[in-house]
């Protein structure tokens, strides 16, 4: 993914013009001059209004062709009745990217869409970046270049520091930004994305993960037009070890929205969102408190060698409370090795000394104290990152120098170990804290929100290199004229993705089903096979367990009787298959078409069990045999497959294997296939193999050709 | 006795067209079967109520007479009590729209139908040459004189000579018309041009250029007029006929008196002594646009700007989308649409401004329009003010 050179103009422009530029700094057009001239902007400005001949001792343009330079940016700050035309001057001028500040567009009515998609198809064409329109626009602070008619940056300048912020929404991205410099939190670049005409949130992730100044990636939105886009984002900023904590919302609309389908119970759209930013590792947070504190969090700090949690308090209860949470986010609170406690108690004889260790009220007085608990605590080794809880001290500005102090030289000191300072602030003492680049919560959860946080990117990053897939993409003569597979049909597919599927023939005639039997051996099983009837066990299609000969006669005679007898059902012959009878576990195995990202591949527990227990995991297709294991290990029955009360355990390696083969077929045929499953799939024991008894494939319905029309016969 | 405010345009409506023509190959009387359809729904008024029909077209069946009034009355199902037929060329139904408030308010007829339709685009009929040199077309049809644009162009030196007007002044127009029309989804070209796109499109008649020509499209529309009195029970708000006035100086281009002045002059001071309004007071202006210099010419004759003065007045994109004078606010002839009778379209766009109904090209607050008209080789004019509540 590419970020090109146009839409670095727009977060980097040499040059910016302001169409509709105005000397009055409390108008649209007149703010965002303003403040690229409050803050030193370097490059050049070029102030476009056909009224004015100079505002703020600047040239003023009456168009931008008049400008002899080039231009990187243009920001249109003008009624949407004069937007396009004036895009069109800019791709004239050969501009190189805009922003749109206008509303009245999509966000409006059908008019106003048009309009948009409209801007949309010269910007493509053109290959000029767009931002808009209906946006609050772009900041970067580092270069002084608010691109933005918000008011938010009027009172004073944001720090500046190496978190990226991307925000569907102006207004929650500028509630966001401001309470983060409540906080003393500083951004790289700050971007609303607005109606997304051209430029996308996925977009700024990609420019973001390849930005030089940005480490951390913040990211608000509702929802994507092209989910393939936005994994990629993802992953580029993965590849670059930069965390992407992103807030979804749209939760319920999405489910209403999935709900329209059957499917929806499996894989509703928040859904496949939710696993797409788990395989990506993406950190999904439920609140804007969250949000920041990881983003925050993941600027400051490094990421933790490992899960191991040692904690440092004034207050015992709230030590306990810090255990509590720390083991409800599945992170290790370990015992203190013997040798540390032993030490640590001739430092303070009446400290509690394992983990978590109770300093009392003993570091207020002796500061020196602090010092020699960290240092003993992380010299040990045996914790991969501290919490130090100071209570009150953070109010006290004697006491909290020299704290501070302490902190500051042992984070130096074990720069691979993240300290969490948790103390309450005041304006002077929180503003200092940040000025040294502390880890600073007022409150205990929510610094172990934060530390849950760097403990999931330090898990993702440290993931081994994903697998190769199983199976390489096979030429499949699918029947295109069908909307649903017959089992027969289906798993002939199956096979050629390597998935392993029942000993099975198709018989047409009684005599052919006589004689398979004999060759497959009883008992066996006969299944009727029609494209029209989907649910065969209600139409009694299935006749299990036969054992002879005559068995076989009397219920082909049945099943092709139960066929024919069906409205509109064409026999496509019997299917005689072995009788599987060894001890094995019932698993399901489908796909689900999710409109933004495709391809889902969903396993649960099978057989009717997935219809009334509903335990199941999904991934964005295809996953790798890792994934695979992940998604099992989801599964509130995993530990059935593990073997229990004298069950053996399952063959687990084979079932993640069949279900990253499943996922690769429903890949690369993601066009043709709307849905399909395995159904159930027999899971062996350890070493025995997976076999398939029985699937199903439905087809895309798709217009055979251009030109055709689709006839409706009422 | 004036016809001031005694009756209010109530109703419009219109066709699709898809690329110019009309959907699925309907005729010229089913396309405005539909229009008048549209305008009766749009003023919540039934077809069993219109009692006056004014049609005019270049359509009719065959034969001595054509009688497009007769056949489209019998074919819609109406049996008006008050008919007329005056056809003056591309205006006609701003003529119209006088004459059916005269009648009204002579109590002739309460419920005004006016109606136009064209296929002419679909039927490929339009093509430049001179009508047969008959009767007084021997004065102009036997030198070659492409009809109608020659006559234009005619008047287009006219007004070069003695002013000194400038093709980059007349292909403003073109682009500020083109403007709009990209903010019109009904529109048929949307695409930006710029003046040096017009001077370089191909001459059509010196100095009239391609892109200084309205395009050749089908269309339908129709207009429902009624008294003040009935209007108050309508579905929307009733536009006001505030001032009319119609004029015609001649027919062939050699009998034209002055040929920069149109009959606009004559028709536009009766409409704005009738009406009581001065230029100042109106809010957007819908001009019949044959050609760009047919627009330059009735601005100069309706007294915007003073004779000569034209070129200057729609410089700087002045009549633009953002510019001081809306004017052609659907993207005009030029742009939008001109079946070969476009007067029509002028009282329905100015009766949606007025209404508010135009979205994204909506001109903030109109009050008041004024639409005029143009006929012939500049031969007639009807001018008429409206305005809202």
């Amino acid at each position: 993914m590419e970020v090109g050179e146009n839409l670095k103009a727009l977060f980097n422009p040499r040059s910016i013009a302001i169409v509709g530029a105005s000397a009055n700094s409390s108008q649209i057009g007149g703010r965002p001059l303003k403040y690229l001239l409050d803050h030193h902007y370097q490059g050049l400005i070029y102030p476009v209004n056909p009224k004015y001949d100079q505002i703020a001792g600047l040239t003023c343009y009456p168009n931008i062709c008049s400008i002899e330079d080039e231009v990187d940016l243009a920001m249109i700050a003008l009624p949407k009745q004069l937007v396009l035309e004036t895009l069109q001057e800019c791709v004239t001028k050969g501009v190189r990217s805009v922003i749109i500040f206008s509303s009245g567009f999509a966000e409006v009515d059908e008019e106003g869409r048009e309009l948009q998609d409209r801007i949309a198809s010269m910007a493509k064409k053109h290959g000029i970046r767009v931002l808009g329109p209906n946006c609050l626009g772009m900041f970067n602070v580092d270069k002084g270049i608010y691109g933005t008619f918000s008011v938010i940056i009027q009172e004073k300048s944001p720090r500046k520091s190496n978190i990226g912020f991307v925000s569907q929404s102006g207004a929650f991205g500028s509630h966001v930004f401001a309470l983060a410099m409540e906080k003393h939190i500083g951004f790289s670049y700050f971007v609303a994305t607005g109606n997304e005409c051209d430029v996308d949130a996925a977009d700024c992730v990609a420019f973001l993960a390849q930005d030089e100044s940005t480490d951390v990636i913040a990211c608000y939105i509702e929802g994507a037009k092209d989910g393939e886009k936005l994994i990629n984002a993802f992953r580029l900023a993965a590849e670059r070890k930069k965390p992407v904590i992103i807030m979804k919302v749209g939760k319920t609309e999405v489910g209403m929205k999935a709900a329209l389908s059957h499917t929806a119970s499996l894989a509703g759209s928040d859904s496949a969102f939710d696993t797409v930013f788990k395989q990506n590792g993406v950190y999904r947070a439920e609140t804007i408190e969250e949000f920041l504190d990881a983003a925050y969090a993941c600027s400051i700090s490094t990421f933790p060698k490992g899960d191991r949690i040692g904690i440092i308090t004034v207050s015992g209860g709230v030590g306990i409370m810090l255990a509590d949470q720390l083991s409800e986010q599945s992170l290790s609170v370990p015992e203190t090795p013997k040798d540390v406690q032993d030490k640590l108690r001739s430092i303070l004889p009446f400290a509690g000394v394992n983990n978590p260790i109770d300093t009392t009220a003993q570091v207020a007085n002796h500061p020196a104290l602090l010092e020699q608990f960290i240092d003993t605590v992380l010299h040990s080794n045996s914790y991969d990152s501290l919490l130090v809880f100071l209570a009150y001290s953070g109010l006290v500005p004697n006491i909290f120098e020299n704290q501070m102090d302490i902190i500051e030289k042992m984070a130096k000191k074990y720069k691979d170990d993240p300290i969490v300072t948790i103390t309450l602030t005041n304006e002077a003492s929180r503003s200092s804290s940040m000025d040294r680049g502390m880890l600073l919560f007022e409150d205990p959860s929510r610094a172990v929100k934060a530390i849950k946080a760097l403990d999931d990117f330090r898990k993702f990053y440290s993931r081994t290199k994903p697998g190769e897939r199983q199976v390489e993409k096979k030429e499949l003569a699918i029947p295109a004229h069908l909307s649903i597979l017959t089992e027969y049909e289906s798993k002939k597919l199956f096979k050629q993705y390597q998935l392993p599927i029942t000993n099975e023939r198709l018989a047409i005639t009684v005599d052919e089903a006589v004689a398979y039997a004999n060759e497959i051996g009883y008992p066996i099983v006969l299944k009727g096979m029609s494209p029209q009837i989907v649910h065969k066990t209600d139409r009694g299609l299935v006749q299990l367990n036969l054992k002879n000969e005559t068995e076989v006669r009397e219920k082909f005679d049945f099943i092709t009787r139960q066929i024919a007898q069906t409205k509109d059902a064409e026999f496509h012959g019997i299917l005689v298959q072995e009788m599987l009878d060894k001890d094995s576990f019932e698993m399901y195995i489908g796909s689900k078409k999710d409109p933004t990202f495709g391809q889902i591949v969903v396993v649960g527990m099978g057989g009717i069990y997935i219809e009334v227990l509903n335990d199941t995991v999904i991934r964005k297709a295809p996953v790798t045999v890792e994934e695979a294991e992940r998604m099992l290990e989801e599964l509130r029955g995993y530990r059935l497959l593990k073997g229990y009360r004298g069950k053996p355990p399952r063959d687990l390696k084979a079932l993640c294997k069949a279900i990253s083969q499943f996922s690769y077929l429903i890949t690369d045929y993601h066009d043709t296939i709307q849905e399909a499953d395995l159904n159930p799939v027999m899971v062996l024991e350890e070493g025995e193999g997976v076999i398939i008894a029985d699937g199903l494939i439905s087809l895309k319905q798709t217009l055979s050709g251009e030109g055709d029309k689709l006839e409706y016969v009422n | 006795m004036s016809i001031k405010d005694v009756a209010a345009i109530v109703g419009v409506g219109d066709v699709e067209l898809i690329n110019g023509r009309v959907a699925g190959g309907n005729s010229v009387l089913q396309i405005q079967a539909e229009a008048a359809k549209k305008a009766l729904e749009d003023a919540g008024i039934s077809k069993s109520e219109v009692d006056g029909i004014f049609v005019a077209g270049t359509w009719g069946v065959p034969g001595p007479g054509q009688l497009p009034a007769l056949t489209l009355a019998a074919y819609l199902g109406i049996e008006p009590k008050y008919t007329d037929s005056t056809q003056i060329g591309g205006s006609s139904f701003e003529a119209h729209v006088g004459h059916a408030a005269a009648a009204i308010k002579a109590g002739l007829c309460e419920v005004a139908l006016i109606v136009y339709g064209s296929t002419q685009l679909s039927d490929r009929s339009r093509n430049l040459n001179p009508r047969p040199a008959e009767l007084v077309q021997q004065w102009d049809s036997i030198w070659g004189l492409p009809a109608p644009v020659g006559g234009y162009a005619m008047a287009a030196m006219r007004h070069r000579h003695q002013y000194g007007t400038k093709p980059e002044q007349l292909a403003e127009i073109a682009v500020a018309t083109r403007k709009w029309a990209a903010l019109n989804e009904a529109a048929m070209m949307r695409e930006f041009i710029t003046i040096e796109d017009v001077l370089n499109s191909p001459k059509i008649c010196d100095p009239i250029h391609l892109l200084d020509c309205c395009l050749v499209t089908d269309g339908a529309g129709a207009v429902v007029i009624t008294s003040k009195e009935r209007a108050k029970s309508c579905r929307k708000k009733p536009i006001h006929l505030l001032g009319h006035g119609e004029s015609h100086t001649h027919w062939i281009l050699n009998d034209m008196p002055d040929l920069t002045v149109t009959p606009a002059y004559h028709s536009g001071k009766r409409a704005f002594e009738m009406a009581g309004v001065t230029h100042k007071e109106i809010d957007v202006v819908e001009i019949y646009d044959s050609f760009t210099i047919t627009v330059l010419l009735t601005l100069e004759s309706l007294g915007f700007c003073k004779p000569g003065e034209g070129g200057d007045f729609v410089s700087n994109q002045h009549t633009a989308p953002g510019g001081d004078f809306p004017m052609n606010t659907n993207g005009g002839g030029l742009s939008y649409a001109h079946p070969g009778m476009y007067g029509i379209f002028l009282i329905i766009e100015a009766v949606r401004q007025l209404r508010g109904e135009c979205g994204i090209r909506q001109v903030n607050d109109a009050k008041i329009a004024l639409i005029n008209g143009t006929g012939g080789t500049l031969s007639s004019a009807a001018t008429c003010i409206l305005g809202r509540d």
